[in-house]
């Protein structure tokens, strides 16, 4: 048994966790739902073996350092944090509707890293740069940040497709009449935004004391370094309007996808497109 | 001023559905504006207190922000005129986007969001203030209708039990109920938190701080590099901006530099000793390694880059038969025996054209020239390897590491640290914590038929996070209008 086969069992456990919650949503089948909420529940256990086995891997190699180091292992870190967060929300909504929006960005994370050709999937050693204890908090902070965004994006999404068919239709009849109320739904993207924010601050200023230590400066406007800026000002933005202009429901949803479009564009556009010194995750 | 309908998709909804007032806007936003006789002045403040402009500002620093990640930084102006149309690198030229971030336009977008964050805050805070110094409003029937969680229900007064009462209102955890000055009956007032208000202003001003650690780095810091063969000091760094050096009042010399490799060949290490002497004396004898920088007398050293240079090399020279071995330093002319010509190594390359290292090597007769090639080290067959009438044949090179290092000084960081804390601290008040006041009302009466009963009315307000706060009120509502006690 190796951390390899663990993560492809993974992949396949996400997609059909999401195809479960996908399934009990249409079909409005109680028990398919439960289903996928174990199943979920026991992926997110054996990716967690996954990690801190492909961790011992590391230091059977003779490298031992944490699996956070490429793109590959971010992003199954990502993965993994997307799951986390979501179980917490599920546990505190009590709604599984959620996680037919939500379960879709861990698996695509795990089949991203799994099949594309372009990501390397081996252990690595660190390169010296590398070799430091911020680096790993600024990944921790950096992709639970970025994992309760991508909650919210999927908690907007909902609450924009609520919204339209509640003011189309009369009676609530379709799926969507098993979302969470739109004030609910307002309420949570607002709480993940937080949660969001605030770990993306303290990965931001993590990855600053990085940066100061490894180069002697705390910012350097490199690609990435802007993009997080960029993706935390428009947070900052949609905070400013909803408390202190009152903006909320719709509007508030669409700059949170807009905000998780920085995400992205931070998380991937900056190594694929353009270039800095994070290319390390490019490998 | 908005209202929306809570109905809860599970859990309690109460009796009947009640409609309260969450996405109420803050005072702070209906305040008296917008008349015609304010003066200039005023107008400047408003124009600058306002939370338009912080919105605006922070979108377009988010947009702008995007061409500088886009068009290449710091490349020479010449760059910008071979790569694009005329028009747009005249573009480029004015409004300075070779290096967008410390261009006029964005500095001064930067300063008005200093501006506005500082004329808001002061705004804000002399009404927070008051919020906060202000004694609990007093109970009447238009506190009640105001308040965006209120109930009012009707217990019998043989049911009603005081102690009972003020026990069930303790689970609130809104502290003590104190009582309060009523027209008629009790009433009792409850809050939490009163100084979580201060948590935006904690969030603003650590904002300014780090402002101002930046201004101090850029004013009294600097950021220069030094190259330091093995063995040699230097007392002067090369500053980044501008061509010019800098004097440090002390002598920092490499003593030796090392690179490790993992088993697969990628480097594990780059350590460089360092020591620093003043007035001929050692002083100190540091390490430092990628990430474990050094700092002596407020200057810090980072490892950031390495080269070899080539200390001696040893060759052969072969006319026919003759073979004569050569040992020569860099840059030392060396008379090859029994010939008139000296031979000198004037460059070193450690990867020629890809045919791997290469030294530059002249022949010379006196002070006239012969000839001068690249010897490449590794082609020893190489037809090109020879000077003159001679073959070359470049038998090892002893090389020395040159060790390149950061060196800074930036008394701002620390600023830049404690407001990074002081922000995180700020989110965690203001994000997590609200200001929550409760007031209870109790007054007895007689219906119709005589029966005395006691009015109760409950209200509240949080200032953040009112749905929760609802929910949790309306929870505990419900038990105490049944008369249930636990």
């Amino acid at each position: 048994m190796n951390s390899s086969l663990l993560l492809s069992l993974v992949t396949f456990g996400y997609f059909f966790s999401a195809l479960f919650y996908l399934i009990a949503m249409v079909l409005k089948k109680e028990g398919v739902g439960v289903l996928a909420g174990w199943l979920l529940r026991l992926v997110v256990l054996v990716l967690t073996g996954a990690i801190i086995l492909r961790w011992v891997e590391s230091y059977q190699l003779g490298y031992g350092h944490a699996p956070l180091s490429n793109l590959y292992e971010s992003l199954i870190f990502f993965a993994w944090t997307i799951g986390l967060i979501y179980i917490w929300l599920e546990w505190k909504t009590r709604s599984r509707t959620i996680g037919v929006f939500a379960t879709p960005f861990a698996f695509l994370a795990m089949a991203y890293a799994s099949f594309s050709p372009n990501i390397n999937d081996r252990i690595q050693p660190l390169l010296p740069a590398l070799q430091s204890n911020w680096l790993i908090a600024h990944v921790i902070t950096c992709f639970f940040g970025y994992a309760a965004f991508a909650v919210s994006c999927s908690l907007s999404i909902m609450f924009l497709v609520r919204k339209s068919k509640q003011e189309t239709k009369k009676s609530p009849q379709g799926i969507w009449s098993f979302f969470p109320q739109l004030p609910e739904l307002d309420e949570l993207i607002y709480k993940t935004i937080i949660i969001g924010f605030l770990l993306l601050t303290l990965g931001i200023a993590t990855g600053s004391v990085w940066a100061h230590s490894a180069w002697g400066t705390y910012w350097s406007w490199d690609p990435k370094e802007t993009w997080s800026l960029i993706t935390w000002l428009s947070y900052a933005a949609l905070l400013h309007a909803r408390l202190m202009r009152g903006w909320h429901g719709t509007r508030i949803a669409w700059l949170s996808i807009i905000g998780f479009a920085c995400v992205l564009f931070t998380y991937f556009g900056v190594n694929f497109i353009l270039s800095g010194l994070h290319s390390y995750g490019r490998g | 001023m908005s209202t929306f309908a809570i109905g809860w998709p599970k859990g309690q909804p109460g009796r009947g559905m009640t409609v309260y007032k969450i996405f109420e806007l803050r005072p702070i936003n209906s305040m008296p504006t917008a008349n015609d006789s304010k003066g200039i002045f005023t107008q400047i403040y408003d124009f600058f207190a306002s939370v338009k402009l912080a919105l605006v500002l922070l979108f377009a620093l988010a947009i702008t922000s995007i061409l500088g990640t886009v068009l290449p930084q710091g490349e020479p102006l010449e760059f910008y005129f071979q790569g694009y149309s005329p028009w747009a690198a005249r573009m480029i030229q004015v409004l300075q986007l070779y290096d967008m971030y410390h261009s006029w336009w964005f500095q001064w977008l930067l300063l008005l969001l200093t501006i506005n964050l500082i004329v808001c805050s002061i705004r804000r805070f002399s009404v927070t203030w008051k919020v906060v110094q202000a004694p609990p409003r007093s109970v009447s029937q238009a506190l009640f209708t105001g308040l965006p969680f209120s109930q009012r229900f009707f217990l019998k007064k043989k049911d009603f039990d005081q102690t009972v009462w003020m026990d069930s209102l303790s689970k609130l955890h809104l502290g003590k109920p104190e009582p309060l000055e009523a027209p008629q009956g009790q009433a009792f007032y409850m809050e939490k938190g009163r100084f979580s208000r201060f948590g935006v202003y904690l969030v603003h001003g650590s904002i300014l701080i780090i402002f101002m650690g930046a201004l101090i780095g850029s004013l009294y810091g600097f950021k220069g590099f030094l190259e330091l063969k093995e063995g040699e000091q230097r007392d002067r760094i090369f500053l980044k901006s501008g061509e010019n050096q800098k004097m440090l009042d002390f002598t920092v010399k490499l003593d030796r530099f090392a690179i490790s490799f993992y088993p697969n060949g990628m480097p594990k290490e780059y350590r460089s000793d360092l020591s620093f002497w003043e007035l001929g004396q050692e002083k100190e004898k540091a390490i430092v390694r990628v990430n474990d920088p050094v700092t002596y007398k407020g200057i810090t050293f980072y490892q950031s880059s390495w080269d070899q240079s080539p200390r001696s090399i040893a060759l052969s020279l072969s006319k026919g038969d003759q073979e004569t071995k050569l040992n020569l330093k860099m840059f030392q002319p060396v008379p090859v025996p029994e010939s008139p010509y000296t031979l000198q190594a004037v460059r070193f390359n450690n990867n020629m054209a890809d045919f791997g290292p290469a030294v530059g090597m002249v022949l010379l007769k006196g002070s006239e020239e012969i000839e001068g090639r690249w010897i490449l080290v590794n082609q020893m067959g190489f037809h090109g390897n020879r000077l003159g009438e001679y073959k070359v044949r470049i038998e090892n090179i002893e090389k020395s590491y040159v060790s390149g290092f950061q060196v800074n000084r930036d008394p701002g960081v620390w600023f830049i640290w404690i407001g990074c804390s002081l922000m995180l601290i700020g989110f965690m008040v203001a994000f997590y914590l609200s200001h929550q006041q409760v007031w209870v009302w109790i007054r007895e009466e007689k219906d119709a038929k005589g029966t005395e009963k006691m009015e109760i009315r409950i209200g509240g307000t949080a200032h953040k996070n009112r749905l929760a706060f609802i929910r949790k009120m309306e929870f505990l509502t419900e038990k105490l209008s049944r008369g249930t006690h636990e």
